[in-house]
C-alpha cells in the first residue's frame, strides 16, 4: 500500500477473486497459461461448471383382488442427472403388498419393498476446491474457464498447475486448481440395497374385543467405493478406498382394543387400547482407506500399495463405527364419543430406553384432546346458512425420548505415543447424568366450514415447551474442554398455522380450487445449564471473523450477531484515519466498530406459506403453488465478498469515474474519491476525500480479522416465488378407449421454482440460498444456485 | 376357545414383554470403543505427546517467524496467517492443562500420592515449559483458573488472565518445586515406558527442569531483576544439561513420522536463507561458498537449484530479483537437485523436510544452556560478572551446537548429499570460533553480550518460538540487518505477539476484554519485551 504499510492490514485476507484491476477493456495480454486473450468481461463463467440435469421418472402398477383378498405390485425407477457434471443417482424400487382374508375374523396384510439406490458423486460445497465457494470467492470476474479443459495432461495424469508448467503461476490457487480433477478423478460410488417388509394379523376376536399383531424390518446396506485416478502418468500415486455398513431396524407390536358404540347410553361411543410395542437398531460399519503409491498400477484395491507404513500405519487401519440401541413401550389409549360432536381422547405412554441410565430409563408420558364440533351440539340452525361446521380442539401432549448410545459411560479418547497408550479428556464435557429429554405441548385450534362448505379455514395456535433437553455450547478452549454438553436445556416453541381453503368454482366443467396457508413460529430458550451464557445455532467464519447466529436465555432465535457500526452520541457513524506506517501521513478513514460482536439483523420470518390455485375447465386443468415468505433477515457473506473484492457492479461507481476528485500519492488525479459518512470521535463531520477502496474492502469482505461493520451486509429477506405451474390434459375416456389400451390417459406439462415475484434482495442473491434447514435460517455463504425445472408427465391406466 | 386362546398368549406375550423391558440395556449401551478409565501414567503420556510441533504452528514459523527474528527471510507471502497457529498453540495448551488438572487431581486423590512426586514432577515441568512458551506468544492468557472445567465444574467455565509476570514467577515456582523433589529413591512409583519423554531418567530430569528455570529466570531478568537474580544463582548450584542430554523430541525413539514438518516446508513455500544468517556464517557472498566458516550453514541450508549459495535480501527492495522455484515440493524426495530453474536463493536444507523419523524437534539443547551461562558470567546477573569463563562457556556452546546440528546430519538416514561424516576438527571449530565476527569479543561486554545472543539465536535455528521470546526480552539484540531497515520495520518489525484466538473473545469475553481493553493487537508488547 502506499505509505508502508501492507494490504492486509487495512483490509484483511481477501481471496483470489479480488477484482479491482483495470477495466476489461478488450485490451490482449498474457494469461496465466502463456496463451494471449482479450482482457474482456465474461459473464458466462460462473456457469461455465454446470450443465443441465434432469430426472426422469417411470412408474408401472397393478392392482387386482378376489375373495381371498387383494395383491398390488408396482415397479418405479427414476435417474438423475445432476446439474454438476460427473454426477448422478438412479433408484428401481418394487413393491409388493397384499391383504388376506384367512378367515372372516383374521385378516393379514404383508408388504414388502425392495430398492437399488446407486450414486455417483455428490456435490462439494463450501470446501476450498468447491465451485460453490469459487463463484463467490476464488473466482476474479477476469477469469476465463481454461482448467476444464487442460486439468487432465495429454497421457491422462494430473496438471499440477505448479510454475514448471506455468512459469508466470497459476493465479487461483488451491481456491481453483483441483476443483476440475477432484469432480472428474475423484469418484465415490454408493450402491444402497433397501428391503422393506412387514407382516400385519388383525383378528376381530369378539364383537367388542380386537387384536393386532404387527412387525416390521429396514434392512439397508451400503457400499460406497472411492477410486481415486492416479496423478502421474504411470499409474501409481492413485487412492481407494472402500466402505460398507447395515443398518437393521426391527418393530414389533401388539395392540388390544376393547370397543363399543353403546357405553353406558346410547350417545356415548368408547374404547379402550392397550398395547405393547419393541423397536430395535443397529448400525454398524467399517471403511479402509489405500492412500497409495499402488504397486499395480490403475488397479484398484485395498492391498495395491507399495507404501513403508512405519509408524504411520494407522490411516491404513480400518475405521469401524457402530450403533445399537432398543426401545420398550407399554402404553394406553382411552377414545370417548359423545353425540357425534365431543371427542375426547387420552392417552399414557411408558418407554424403556437404552441409551439412558438405569435410573431413569423409564418414563411415562400422557396425553389428552378434545374436540368439539359446536355446530352439531348447539343445533345452529340460525347460522347454517353460512356457517356449515365449526369445530373447536383443544390438546394436551408430553412426549419423551432418550438419546444416542454409549453416552451414559465417562470415557476418555484412548490414543498411543511413544508406543504406549495415552488418554486424555473428552474435548466435550459430557452432562454428569442423563435423563429423559421431555417437551409438553399446547394446542387450541378451530376448523371452519362456511357456505356449504366451500369456504374452510383451519387454525390453530400451538405452545411446546421442551425440557431436559440435550444441548452442546461451546467454552472457551483455555478452560480445558471445547465445549460442554447438558441435559438441562428449556426452550419454549409457539406460533400458529392456518389454512384457507375455497372452493370459488365448482361446475362440471369448470372448477376452481384455491388455497392459501400460512405459519409464524418463535423459538424461545427459557434456561441453558450453569456457567453457559450462549447456545450457537451457526455461524460463518465464527462471530469474530464473521458472522454468527446463537441465542442467550429469554432471547428468541433468529437474532444474527457481528460487529457493527460504533454510532456516536449525535446518532452518526464514527470514522477514524488511518496512517501511513510511520503514523503521519493520513492515507484513508474507516469506520470504527463497535468493542464486541452486536446484534446485527433478526432472521425470523412474521410469516411463511404458500397460496395455490387449481383451475380445471373440461380436460385441462391448471394448478399454480406460489410460496412466499414475509420478514427475517439474512446476513449474506456472498454480498460482503462480492463488495469487498469488486465483484459486485455496485463497487464500479467510482472507478468508473463517479466518486469524488481524488489525488493518488503520485500526483495522478482521477474521481475515484469518496467520503464515508460518518463523524470523528470528537462529534466533527468527516469531511476527508478517500480513495474507493475504503468504502469497499474496508467494510465489507468474507473473513476478516479485521473488524468489519457486518450490519452492511445484512438486508431483509422477503420473496414470493412461482414454486410450481402445471397444466395438465386428461383425455376423454373416449378417446382412451379408442386406443384398445387404454382406459385412462392424461399428460402434464410441469414448471418448478420458475421465478421469483419478488425479492427484496440486491444483485439477485439467492433468497433461498442460506446455510441449511436447520436453526441458522439467517446466515448465507457460497450455496449452490437455484435450479428451474421443467418437465412433462404421463399417466395411463390400463 | 380358539379366540380364548389368542387372548391369553397375547396376555402372555404383553407380561413376558414389559417384564423383560430392560433387559440386556447396560450390555447394548456399553461403550465399545472408548475407554472408560484413566490411568494417570497413560494420562502422562498424553500430556508428553502434546509436546510434538503442530502443522500450523510450523508453517507459521516458516512463513512468519523467520524473518521476524530474521534467522531466514521469506521471498514472498505465503498467505498463511499468523492466527491459524495461534489458534492450534492455544488449543494444544489448555486441552493438555485441562489433563494435566486431571492428572494432579488423581495424584493428590491417591493414597500413594507421595509416590507419585517424581510423575507430578515430570508433569509439572512439561507443563512449565508449555505454559511458557505459549505467553511467550501471547502475554497475559489465563492461567491459574484455567484448564479446570472438567475437574471443577461450571465456576471455571470462563477464567480471569494472569499476567505474564504472574505465569513465569509460577512456573518458575514449579519448577523448583520439581528439581526439589525428583527423587531416585526406591520408594516412587515407575512408570515404565509411559516415561516416554527422558525413558524415566530422573537425573535428566533434574537437569532439564533446573535448565528452564535458568532460561526462564533470565528470560525475565531483565523486567525483574530482583526477582530472577536469586533463582539463576540457584539455578547455577544445581545440575543442568549438559553435552549429549539435549532435550528433543527424538522421533526415532519415540517411534514417530513427523509429517508436520514436510508439510509446513511445502506450504510454507517461500523461506529461504536471508542475508542476516549468512552475514553469521560466511566471510564472503562467494556463490560457490568458498567464504562459509561455519559449518552449520551447509546443515540448515543448501544452495540453489544451480548449486550455489546465495543469501535473500533480509530486507529486499524493488530491484531485488524475484525467486520462483520449488525446493521444497515432493519431487525432491526422488530427484533430489530438482529445485526448479526459478530457484535462485538458497533454501533452507530440505533433508529436514525429507527426513521425518530421525532429525529430532528440539526443546533444550547443552548448547544453550552453555550460553545462557556465558550470559549469566557476562552479565553479572546471578553470578559474579566474569568475562574469562563467559568466554568459555561461549566458546563451549558454540562448540556444541555445531557438534549437535552435525549429528543430527550424520545420524540421518534419508541425508546423502553433502552429509558430514564424522564431527568438525578441532581445526574448523578454531577457525569458526577465531573468525572476526564469532571470536568472543571480552574486551566489549556489550558487543559480547550480542555474540552470545547470536549464537543462541544460530543455534535455536529450529527453536524460532524461542529465538523470538531471545529477541524481545534483549530489546532486539540478536542480529538484525541494518540495510533498509525500514522494510523490516513496517513488515515484520510490528509483530510482537499473537492475537488471542477468537474463541477467547467469543466464549470468554468479559475476561477478555478486561485483559485486552478491546486493543488485542499484534503490535501490542508483552510484558517481557525491553
Amino acid at each position: 500500500m502506499p505509505g508502508g504499510l501492507n494490504s492486509w492490514q487495512l483490509f484483511s485476507w481477501y481471496g483470489t477473486g479480488a477484482s479491482w484491476g483495470h477495466k476489461l477493456d478488450g485490451t490482449e495480454i498474457t494469461w496465466w497459461d502463456g496463451v494471449k486473450r482479450k482482457w474482456e468481461a465474461n459473464p458466462d463463467n460462473v456457469k461455465s461448471f454446470f450443465r443441465t440435469g434432469n430426472t426422469t421418472t417411470h412408474n408401472v402398477s397393478f392392482s387386482g383382488g378376489g375373495e381371498f383378498g387383494t395383491v398390488r405390485v408396482s415397479l418405479s425407477r427414476s435417474d438423475n442427472k445432476a446439474i454438476v457434471p460427473n454426477s448422478k443417482f438412479d433408484q428401481t424400487t418394487v413393491n409388493v403388498g397384499s391383504n388376506i382374508d384367512i378367515s372372516k375374523k383374521i385378516k393379514a396384510e404383508a408388504t414388502s419393498s425392495y430398492t437399488r439406490f446407486n450414486r455417483l458423486n455428490t456435490p462439494n460445497i463450501g470446501d476450498n476446491n468447491s465451485w460453490s465457494k469459487f463463484m463467490v470467492y476464488g473466482m476474479s470476474r477476469d477469469y476465463k474457464n481454461i482448467e476444464k479443459d487442460v486439468f487432465r495432461n495429454a497421457d491422462g495424469s494430473k496438471n499440477m498447475f505448479n510454475n514448471d508448467t506455468y512459469p508466470m503461476s497459476y493465479p487461483y490457487g488451491g481456491y481453483g486448481k483441483d476443483i476440475y480433477w477432484n469432480t472428474y478423478e475423484k469418484n465415490t460410488d454408493l450402491q444402497r440395497d433397501q428391503l422393506l417388509g412387514s407382516v400385519k394379523l388383525t383378528a376381530d376376536v369378539t364383537p367388542w374385543f380386537n387384536m393386532v399383531g404387527r412387525t416390521g424390518i429396514d434392512y439397508n446396506t451400503n457400499e460406497f467405493e472411492s477410486k481415486f485416478t492416479p496423478t502421474d502418468p504411470a499409474g501409481l500415486q492413485g487412492e481407494y478406498g472402500l466402505e460398507f455398513n447395515k443398518n437393521y431396524t426391527i418393530t414389533s407390536e401388539l395392540i388390544g382394543t376393547l370397543h363399543t358404540d353403546r357405553l353406558f347410553t346410547n350417545d356415548l361411543t368408547g374404547s379402550l387400547t392397550l398395547g405393547g410395542s419393541s423397536w430395535y437398531n443397529r448400525y454398524h460399519g467399517s471403511k479402509q482407506w489405500n492412500p497409495g503409491p499402488f504397486g499395480v498400477p490403475f488397479q484398484y484395491f485395498l492391498r495395491n500399495t507399495t507404501a513403508i507404513l512405519g509408524s504411520d500405519y494407522n490411516k491404513w487401519l480400518p475405521e469401524e463405527y457402530r450403533q445399537e440401541s432398543k426401545i420398550n413401550s407399554t402404553y394406553g389409549i382411552i377414545d370417548l364419543g359423545y353425540k357425534d360432536y365431543l371427542f375426547l381422547q387420552i392417552t399414557g405412554r411408558n418407554d424403556w430406553s437404552s441409551t439412558l441410565p438405569t435410573a431413569t430409563n423409564s418414563f411415562f408420558y400422557p396425553s389428552a384432546s378434545l374436540s368439539f364440533v359446536f355446530t352439531e351440539a348447539f343445533g345452529m340452525k340460525s347460522v347454517k346458512s353460512w356457517l356449515d361446521f365449526g369445530k373447536l380442539r383443544v390438546a394436551y401432549a408430553a412426549s419423551a425420548n432418550g438419546t444416542d448410545p454409549y453416552k451414559t459411560s465417562y470415557v476418555y479418547t484412548a490414543g498411543s505415543f511413544g508406543g504406549s497408550p495415552t488418554r486424555t479428556l473428552q474435548k466435550s464435557l459430557p452432562p454428569l447424568a442423563l435423563e429423559p429429554q421431555r417437551s409438553k405441548s399446547l394446542e387450541l385450534g378451530v376448523q371452519l366450514g362456511f357456505v356449504n362448505n366451500r369456504i374452510g379455514l383451519d387454525f390453530s395456535y400451538y405452545k411446546i415447551n421442551s425440557t431436559s433437553q440435550i444441548l452442546s455450547a461451546p467454552l472457551p478452549v483455555s478452560s480445558g474442554v471445547e465445549s460442554v454438553t447438558f441435559n438441562t436445556g428449556e426452550l419454549q416453541n409457539q406460533g400458529f398455522e392456518f389454512i384457507l381453503r375455497g372452493a370459488i368454482v365448482k361446475q362440471n366443467n369448470f372448477s376452481w380450487d384455491m388455497t392459501f396457508n400460512g405459519a409464524h413460529n418463535k423459538n424461545k430458550v427459557i434456561s441453558l445449564d450453569e456457567g453457559v451464557e450462549t447456545y450457537p445455532l451457526g455461524d460463518v467464519f465464527g462471530i469474530t471473523y464473521g458472522a454468527a447466529q446463537q441465542v442467550r436465555v429469554g432471547q428468541n432465535y433468529g437474532t444474527i450477531y457481528g460487529y457493527d457500526y460504533k454510532i456516536h452520541a449525535n446518532g452518526k457513524r464514527i470514522v477514524q484515519r488511518i496512517m501511513d506506517a510511520d503514523g503521519k501521513k493520513v492515507i484513508g478513514t474507516k469506520y470504527v466498530t463497535t468493542d464486541a460482536p452486536v446484534a446485527i439483523g433478526n432472521s425470523t420470518p412474521k410469516l411463511t406459506g404458500g397460496f395455490s390455485n387449481n383451475i380445471r375447465y373440461k380436460n385441462f386443468s391448471v394448478y399454480a403453488l406460489i410460496d412466499y415468505k414475509l420478514g427475517g433477515q439474512i446476513y449474506s457473506t456472498d454480498y460482503a465478498v462480492a463488495m469487498g473484492n469488486g465483484l459486485a457492479p455496485e463497487t464500479l461507481k467510482e472507478r468508473n469515474g463517479g466518486g469524488l476528485p481524488y489525488t493518488y500519492p503520485d500526483e495522478t488525479t482521477a474521481n475515484h474519491g469518496v467520503i464515508l459518512d460518518g463523524v470523528f470521535e470528537d462529534g466533527s463531520e468527516n469531511k476527508d476525500v478517500v480513495n474507493y477502496m475504503f468504502k469497499y474492502a474496508s467494510v465489507y469482505g468474507g473473513w476478516s480479522d479485521i473488524h468489519m461493520p457486518r450490519s452492511a451486509s445484512v438486508f431483509n429477506n422477503s420473496w414470493a416465488k412461482m414454486r410450481e405451474l402445471s397444466l395438465t390434459y386428461t383425455f376423454p375416456k373416449t378417446v382412451a378407449n379408442r386406443t384398445k389400451v387404454f382406459q385412462g390417459l392424461s399428460i402434464s406439462a410441469i414448471g418448478r421454482d420458475l421465478f421469483y415475484i419478488f425479492t427484496t434482495l440486491p444483485d439477485r442473491l439467492n433468497p433461498e440460498g442460506v446455510n441449511g434447514i436447520g436453526n441458522t435460517q439467517g446466515l448465507q455463504w457460497s450455496a449452490f444456485p437455484g435450479t428451474r425445472t421443467y418437465g412433462f408427465s404421463i399417466k395411463a391406466q390400463l | 376357545m380358539k379366540y380364548h386362546k389368542i387372548i391369553y398368549i397375547g396376555f402372555l406375550a404383553a407380561v413376558l414383554f414389559t417384564s423383560s423391558c430392560k433387559n440386556g440395556f447396560e450390555e447394548i449401551n456399553k461403550p465399545w470403543d472408548k475407554a472408560v478409565s484413566a490411568p494417570v501414567e497413560q494420562l502422562y503420556n498424553g500430556l508428553v505427546s502434546t509436546m510434538v510441533l503442530g502443522w500450523q504452528e510450523q508453517v507459521t514459523y516458516h512463513s512468519w517467524i523467520y524473518p521476524i527474528t530474521q534467522q531466514a527471510m521469506v521471498t514472498s507471502n505465503s498467505g498463511y496467517v499468523m492466527a491459524n497457529a495461534a489458534s492450534e498453540l492455544w488449543s494444544n495448551y489448555y486441552l493438555a492443562l485441562g489433563n494435566y488438572r486431571l492428572l494432579e487431581k488423581r495424584i493428590d486423590e491417591s493414597p500413594d500420592r507421595d509416590r507419585y512426586k517424581n510423575l507430578l514432577a515430570m508433569a509439572k515441568t512439561v507443563m512449565a515449559y508449555k505454559t511458557i512458551k505459549v505467553s511467550e506468544f501471547f502475554g497475559d492468557m489465563p492461567y491459574s483458573d484455567a484448564g479446570r472445567a472438567a475437574t471443577e465444574g461450571s465456576s471455571k467455565y470462563r477464567s480471569k488472565y494472569d499476567t505474564q509476570s504472574e505465569i513465569f514467577k509460577s512456573v518458575i515456582g514449579d519448577l523448583k518445586w520439581a528439581v526439589d523433589n525428583f527423587d531416585t529413591g526406591n520408594d516412587q512409583i515407575a512408570i515404565g515406558s509411559y516415561e516416554t519423554f527422558l525413558k524415566g531418567d530422573i537425573a535428566k530430569w533434574v537437569k532439564f527442569a533446573n535448565s528452564l528455570r535458568l532460561r526462564y529466570a533470565l528470560t525475565i531478568s531483565g523486567k525483574d531483576a530482583a526477582y530472577a537474580t536469586p533463582v539463576i544463582t540457584e539455578a547455577l548450584t544445581k545440575p543442568l544439561l549438559v553435552e549429549g542430554d539435549d532435550v528433543a523430541i527424538w522421533p526415532l525413539s519415540l517411534g514417530l513420522t513427523l509429517e508436520g514438518r514436510r508439510w509446513s516446508f511445502n506450504s510454507g513455500l517461500f523461506h529461504r536463507m536471508g542475508t542476516t544468517m549468512w552475514s553469521y556464517m560466511s566471510t564472503s557472498d562467494a556463490k560457490d561458498g568458498s567464504g562459509i566458516f561455519d559449518p552449520r550453514c551447509r546443515i540448515f541450508f543448501e544452495p540453489n537449484n544451480a548449486g550455489q549459495w546465495v543469501a535473500y535480501p533480509q530486507n529486499p527492495t524493488n530491484t531485488t530479483t524475484p525467486e520462483g522455484g520449488l525446493p521444497y515440493h515432493n519431487d525432491r524426495l526422488t530427484s533430489w537437485s530438482k529445485k526448479g530453474d526459478g530457484n535462485i536463493y538458497s533454501p533452507l536444507n530440505y533433508y529436514f523436510a525429507k527426513d521425518q523419523t530421525t532429525i529430532p524437534e528440539p526443546i533444550f539443547t547443552a548448547a544453550e544452556v552453555h550460553l545462557l551461562k556465558a550470559e549469566v558470567f557476562a552479565t553479572g546477573l546471578g553470578a559474579a560478572k566474569n568475562m574469562v569463563t563467559a568466554k568459555a562457556e561461549y566458546e563451549k556452546g558454540v562448540t556444541a551446537s555445531v557438534n549437535f546440528w552435525t549429528k543430527v546430519a550424520m545420524d540421518s538416514p534419508d541425508w546423502v548429499v553433502a552429509k558430514p561424516s564424522t564431527l568438525p576438527t578441532s581445526a574448523v571449530i578454531n577457525t569458526l570460533l577465531t573468525s572476526p565476527k564469532i571470536a568472543f569479543d571480552i574486551s566489549n561486554e556489550a558487543n559480547a553480550l550480542k555474540q552470545i545472543y547470536a549464537q543462541m539465536w544460530i543455534d535455536g535455528f529450529r527453536q524460532p518460538w524461542d529465538v523470538w521470546a531471545l529477541k524481545r526480552r534483549t530489546g532486539n539484540l540478536t542480529p538484525m540487518s541494518a540495510v533498509n531497515a525500514a522494510y523490516y520495520d513496517s513488515n515484520f518489525g510490528v509483530y510482537h505477539r499473537f492475537v488471542y484466538p477468537s474463541t477467547e473473545p467469543d466464549y470468554n469475553g468479559a475476561n477478555w476484554r478486561d485483559a485486552t481493553g478491546n486493543q488485542d493487537l499484534t503490535s501490542k508488547k508483552t510484558w517481557l519485551e525491553k
